[in-house]
């Protein structure tokens, strides 16, 4: 996650734009841009953007408004990223011996190599490409009417898997998180806060 | 009836004799963090994503020393000296610079025990086997809801971590960190590997360093009390960071740990925050976040409990009156 200031463009993009869903770019800035420089294309963005981070928040519940087949789509295609099924799968077998490393590395692929490794980034990448997807069809028009073809090449999530639930996509709340993590303690010493920080802290 | 209390004498008799090695395996854990120096190659796993650590440890006296590297993605590298804590990401030349505020070990070994026999069941599950070595898995499951379940392995000859679980409803398995093997160090690698770490504490290699300053406080002192605190869990350190100071506009939010000795959870207080859009709830492995918007005010409780713990926190936080 990028934490440097970002440059206030003259025109948003869509990356200006991205950062600002982030909480990396002041409110009164992002206030001013959408009061008097963003088009309509950015406000359509701006929703899409502020869309898929809530869904990954799994805060559908509180989308209503927004177009009930798209929010379907959505969470359909969310449930049925290969990610959270290996999680979920590991998960669901309950005990030590459904969760060891040779029967996770069979399911995922040898854990080694794997060079974004980090569930944080993984999870990035693939939300940023179905954001970049869903605001590609958001502005061909094609979402939530008659975008069934695309949509229904994705196969059904499995129902006896459960997605985790939620994703890390507030810099404000990455920081309190990394803060809390510095300063746990605990008396069994290797799963003490600080390797939780070492490995899910990616970026400074 | 002599047959049901000899029955029940049987289920009570490793319960019990577990309960009463308590201390026995809380010394053991200890004195192996303390005197015994090792490398190890751990695997930590969270919602089926696994990533590999390299890791250095010593001790000096009672300061533990410790670098963690981790092996996957993005090059990063932790160092500990006691208290003090360097994270180092070379790509990005840069670095942080931070200090513990809390720690268990002024607590006495008794408190500790009492924190954790009050609250946890220990079941001594007997011998097993971990990165090839011979293990004692000992459970211990949660007494109440406020809490997660824990599976830890100890190494039969060391007392050194190999393995632990936290777990949901005492079956779930939500992390784990598993050694995948272990090396003990000689003294003279005993000896680089501190003068390695103190060296890189003393001058780290990155270009951009942020040190993390802290004034401490309480919570009292800053106008708030827990009403009704969760059991079991003692308050480890209460803060204010500094880094904010000079910005305009930004106030640090107060940070408080609290920990029952196996889990803690943080509470960040933030005064006239920056907007954010919805109350976000996250889970992460074994780590829950919650959020409540008050007037003015935001609180954020993050920690390795369920949610009901951290929702209990919140509802329970008030204004000193």
């Amino acid at each position: 996650m990028n934490t440097s200031p970002a440059p206030r463009p003259n025109a948003p993009t869509a990356q200006w734009l991205s950062l600002a869903c982030d909480a990396q770019i002041d409110a009164d800035a992002l206030q001013a841009c959408l009061a008097g420089q963003c088009d309509a294309s950015h406000h359509n963005d701006w929703d899409a953007y502020q869309l898929v981070g809530r869904a990954l928040r799994h805060e559908l519940h509180d989308l209503s408004a927004h177009d009930p087949v798209f929010l379907q789509k959505l969470h359909s295609r969310m449930a049925a990223d290969a990610i959270y099924s290996v999680a979920a799968h590991a998960i669901q077998t309950g005990d030590s011996a459904g969760f060891d490393q040779q029967n996770l590395a069979q399911r995922s692929g040898p854990a080694q190599p794997q060079a974004a490794n980090d569930a944080r980034w993984r999870l990035w990448a693939s939300a940023l490409a179905m954001a970049g997807l869903l605001i590609g069809l958001w502005t061909l028009g094609g979402l939530g009417r008659d975008a069934q073809p695309l949509l229904a090449q994705v196969s059904p999530a499995d129902p006896s898997v459960s997605a985790p639930q939620g994703v890390w996509r507030d810099a404000q709340l990455d920081a309190l998180l990394a803060a809390h993590q510095r300063q746990a303690v605990a008396v069994v010493p290797q799963p003490d806060g600080l390797l939780r920080a070492a490995v899910l802290e990616a970026q400074p | 009836m002599r047959r049901v209390a000899g029955a029940l004498l049987a289920l009570c008799g490793p319960l019990a004799q577990a309960q009463s090695g308590l201390g026995d395996w809380m010394n053991r854990m200890r004195a192996a963090d303390r005197e015994r120096s090792f490398s190890a190659q751990v695997v930590f796993s969270q919602e089926g994503h696994t990533t590999q650590v390299a890791l250095d440890h010593v001790c000096d006296g009672s300061q533990r020393l410790e670098r963690l590297r981790v092996l996957d993605g993005s090059e990063r590298t932790l160092w500990r000296d006691g208290q003090r804590i360097l994270q180092l990401w070379p790509a990005q030349q840069r670095g942080r610079s931070d200090e513990q505020e809390g720690t268990l070990f002024p607590r006495t070994l008794a408190q500790l025990q009492d924190s954790v026999r009050g609250h946890y069941r220990l079941l001594d599950q007997g011998p097993d086997l971990v990165a090839q070595r011979p293990a004692q898995r000992i459970d211990l499951p949660a007494q109440d809801g406020w809490r997660w379940a824990h599976r830890v392995w100890l190494d039969t000859d060391s007392g050194v971590v190999l393995k632990a679980q936290t777990l949901a409803d005492d079956v779930q398995v939500l992390e784990q960190t598993e050694v995948q093997s272990l090396q003990w160090m000689s003294a003279a690698q005993s000896a680089d590997l501190r003068r390695s770490v103190r060296a890189q504490l003393a001058a780290p290699a990155a270009r951009h360093l942020t040190r993390e300053w802290r004034v401490r406080t309480t919570l009292g002192a800053e106008g708030w009390q827990l009403r009704d605190p969760l059991p079991g869990f003692a308050l480890q350190s209460c803060h204010r960071s500094l880094a904010a100071l000079g910005q305009p506009g930004q106030t640090a939010p107060l940070h408080c740990v609290w920990s029952d000795g196996l889990a803690g959870f943080s509470l960040f207080i933030e005064s006239n925050p920056a907007q954010r859009a919805g109350h976000p709830s996250v889970r992460q492995g074994a780590t829950r976040l919650l959020t409540q918007q008050r007037p003015g005010v935001r609180l954020t409780a993050v920690g390795e409990v369920p949610e009901r713990s951290l929702q209990h926190v919140l509802q329970n936080l008030i204004p000193r009156p």
